[in-house]
């Protein structure tokens, strides 16, 4: 999986970002923490100023990770037949 | 300026003649898809142009406005046709798996035919292209604008 290595170094380090970068946008490369920015857009300047066009981590430091819902994908609508008109 | 559309379709009755199909059916059935293209991040495209790279080409097609979803989502193809490295992975549960890691991509969503364009900055990347589309356009595009659903017209519009 992409980017394994920098979400567990990110889940390691939440608690204690939670202190220093609350609401922040990192940006994670590796085990390496490169930045703690204002905006996602900041942040993802950072990334690619600095790693191009290689994954790199983007994420806000909160408690909780916003839950992502797709209903279309999770019950599988989107892949169903389309019906006839 | 916004983006009005008024469904329409054709098929063929019994005797083979063509028809029209009402607008509310085309919309009922196919759904509210629009056409957009998909593009590299801002941020990705100024570093492209700033470094002497080409900036590639957006992709255009149909994308479904999903207000069930709360994020976008753009076919899995289409972002490695960008050339687009992915920022995050989030886990989206599917009716085959119970959960699987998804690549988060920054893209740039723009309705065709209007000067509409929104950074969807965490759009997750699924298969999309078999049913047609190249995106789909959820709560994190769609909270930027009003949206209206006319059913029984058989119309959409989206507006800023």
């Amino acid at each position: 999986m992409a980017l394994e290595r920098e979400i567990k170094f990110f889940e390691g380090k939440r608690a204690e970002w939670l202190g220093v970068y609350p609401n922040k946008f990192v940006v994670v490369k590796g085990d390496e923490f490169v930045a703690a920015c204002d905006s996602f857009e900041e942040a993802l300047r950072v990334g690619i100023d600095r790693f191009g066009n290689q994954p790199f981590l983007v994420r806000q430091v909160t408690a909780n990770e916003e839950k992502v819902t797709i209903p279309a994908l999770t019950f599988g609508l989107i892949h169903a037949p389309a019906p006839a008109i | 300026m916004p983006l009005h559309l008024q469904y329409s379709g054709q098929g063929k009755s019994p005797d083979g003649k063509t028809v029209s199909i009402p607008a509310a059916r085309v919309l009922r059935v196919k759904g509210p898809a629009v056409m957009v293209s998909v593009g590299v991040s801002k941020e990705w495209e100024d570093k492209l142009v700033a470094t002497g790279q080409p900036v590639p080409a957006p992709i255009t097609g149909a994308a479904l406005v999903d207000t069930g979803a709360s994020g976008c989502c753009v076919d899995e193809s289409v972002a490695q046709t960008l050339g687009v490295a992915p920022i995050d992975v989030v886990n989206i549960s599917s009716a085959s798996h119970t959960a699987s890691p998804k690549p988060v991509f920054p893209v740039r969503l723009t309705l065709m035919g209007t000067n509409l364009t929104v950074n969807a900055s965490r759009a997750i990347g699924v298969p999309l292209q078999p049913q047609g589309f190249i995106a789909l356009l959820g709560r994190d595009f769609l909270q930027r604008f009003v949206l209206i659903y006319n059913g029984p017209a058989g119309e959409l519009t989206l507006a800023s």
